[in-house]
């Protein structure tokens, strides 16, 4: 149940969860997110959201959207159309962003609502006395949302950017002076994900010490024919779902985790095509790519003449 | 054969960084020079070599100043350098790049400094070079033996005959050896030098 909804700023909701039963939600650990189940009418959506309540008290659960009005419609659901004591369905939280505890110190890098997970993160690294560090990079002070909250609570530890005073991050200097050992972790739009990444890995930062998560949702595209072998039917992709979405309206549950074309749970043999792949997707290989016999259906689209699926 | 315990050993290349340290001993000179074949010229500037020679003597000693590193460093062995290399390790920053070659026996006592350090293991470049001879730990007195080249061997410290395991720890660095003649200590079979 949606027992209370805050406006955080022009952009911005707070959404709690309770159980309706009064029980204790399901453990997780910083960086987890979970599945929110949207009733649209003839239209069911499923979106991902961090968890950014302390995973210390899972009496209730906190989510953060950001309104996206060029966006498919699931933030604009959450904003316009979800009311307070509203009964919604949510997944067990996954957690695909977890933090490395062998490491001896978290370097975090949020830019705009990426900084939802690492509320969570920092919630759990304060309670065992953890070594944290946060930089947040956000336009203006109407959109840095918890911005004071983080800098009243931990203080030195937190870095604030405002790109609208001319705040700039010094990313190199940065990632050059952490102590070894430590390891990174960035959440933002894709753009700085990347650049991070590209930084860190020309400083010499391996691979296994970055960590990333992005909130990407499924581009849209012309709508294509499907036939699921499997279940013996033919659908229709419209322009703006995803694959994964037109399979799921079609009442077949494939699996899936993070619905943004990292994680690999839905990877999809492909048993016959006819035309050209968009793979959007962060999990196959180059390999799998151009073989033509794997697809991730919660980001990749098709354009040609037929495509048969493993479903 | 692939056994899981045992770490695979690769070939040393060029990593991205800010500060590159090669630790190296005997035979394991050769393989930082190899690479510098293909390096770019500046790279030995920001690098910093610690060189155990051991059996090697100076064969490989010139080369690698002509490499002209930031710093050379010459030790007797393992033991004296550990000191040295906590404290380089201590300091470092994130953009430090390990690369160890040489015996089987350093990669994995420097590996497990490094761990302690906060360096995972996938991070750094290794390449075995030279000797072969492995350490060693009993399982029952706990003791390491060093320099093992026979199959079975003297715990150094008990005395036991061991059976010299391929099973390998990298939190204890060493092989396990565990009792062969336990049921018969009269039935002493006859050490064959094989870890070369």
């Amino acid at each position: 149940m949606v027992t209370d909804i805050v406006t955080v700023n022009e952009l911005v909701k707070r959404f709690h969860f309770r159980r309706t039963d009064g029980g204790l939600l399901p453990t997780f650990s910083g960086g987890a997110h979970i599945v929110v189940e949207m009733r649209d009418e003839e239209r069911t959506r499923l979106n991902p959201y961090s968890l950014m309540s302390s995973p210390l008290d899972t009496r209730d659960y906190t989510i953060s959207v950001r309104r996206d009005d060029a966006g498919r419609g699931g933030s604009l659901f959450m904003h316009s159309r979800v009311e307070p004591g509203q009964r919604m369905v949510i997944s067990s939280p996954v957690n695909l962003f977890s933090l490395d505890l062998r490491a001896r110190k978290h370097l975090m890098i949020a830019g705009g609502i990426g900084i939802t997970p690492f509320l969570a993160q920092t919630a759990q690294l304060a309670a065992e006395g953890g070594n944290f560090e946060l930089h947040y990079c956000f336009r203006n002070d109407g959109v840095g949302s918890y911005a004071d909250f983080l800098r009243q609570r931990y203080d030195r530890k937190v870095n604030l950017y405002r790109s609208d005073l001319q705040e700039t991050f010094e990313l190199e200097r940065v990632l050059a002076t952490q102590p070894l050992g430590t390891h990174l972790y960035v959440c933002g739009p894709e753009g700085m994900i990347d650049w991070v990444r590209a930084t860190a890995a020309g400083l010499g930062w391996p691979g296994e010490t970055v960590h990333y998560e992005h909130f990407a949702a499924p581009q849209p595209g012309k709508p294509f024919d499907v036939t699921l072998a499997l279940s013996g039917i033919d659908i229709r992709v419209g322009e703006h779902e995803s694959l994964l979405e037109a399979i799921e309206a079609a009442g077949i549950d494939p699996p899936y985790l993070c619905r943004g074309g990292v994680c690999g749970q839905c990877e999809t043999n492909v048993i016959s095509h006819d035309g050209k792949f968009l793979h959007n997707d962060h999990w196959l290989s180059e390999e799998d790519r151009r073989s033509g016999c794997k697809i991730m259906p919660c980001v990749s689209r098709f354009e040609g003449r037929s495509l048969v699926l493993e479903r | 054969m692939t056994l899981l315990s045992r770490p695979v050993y690769g070939k040393l290349s060029a990593q991205a960084g800010t500060h590159h340290l090669f630790i190296a001993d005997a035979e394991g000179a050769s393989a930082i020079l190899d690479m510098a074949k293909q390096a770019s010229p500046d790279f030995f500037a920001s690098a910093e070599i610690m060189y155990i020679p051991g059996a090697a003597g100076d064969k490989y000693v010139a080369g690698l100043e002509a490499l002209v590193p930031g710093r050379l460093y010459r030790g007797p062995s393992v033991a004296a350098a550990t000191q040295r290399l906590r404290h380089i390790l201590e300091n470092a920053h994130m953009g430090l790049r390990l690369y160890l070659t040489g015996t089987e026996s350093l990669i994995g006592q420097v590996s497990r400094i490094a761990a302690e350090a906060g360096i995972e293991h996938s991070s750094i470049q290794t390449e075995l070079r030279g000797s072969m001879a492995r350490r060693v730990q009993c399982v029952h007195c706990k003791g390491i033996t060093e320099n093992v080249t026979t199959q079975p061997v003297r715990c150094s410290h008990c005395d036991l005959l061991l059976l010299v395991r391929d099973h390998y720890s990298r939190r204890l660095a060493a092989f396990q050896g565990v009792c062969i003649n336990a049921e018969d200590p009269s039935e002493i079979p006859p050490a064959e030098e094989v870890f070369r």
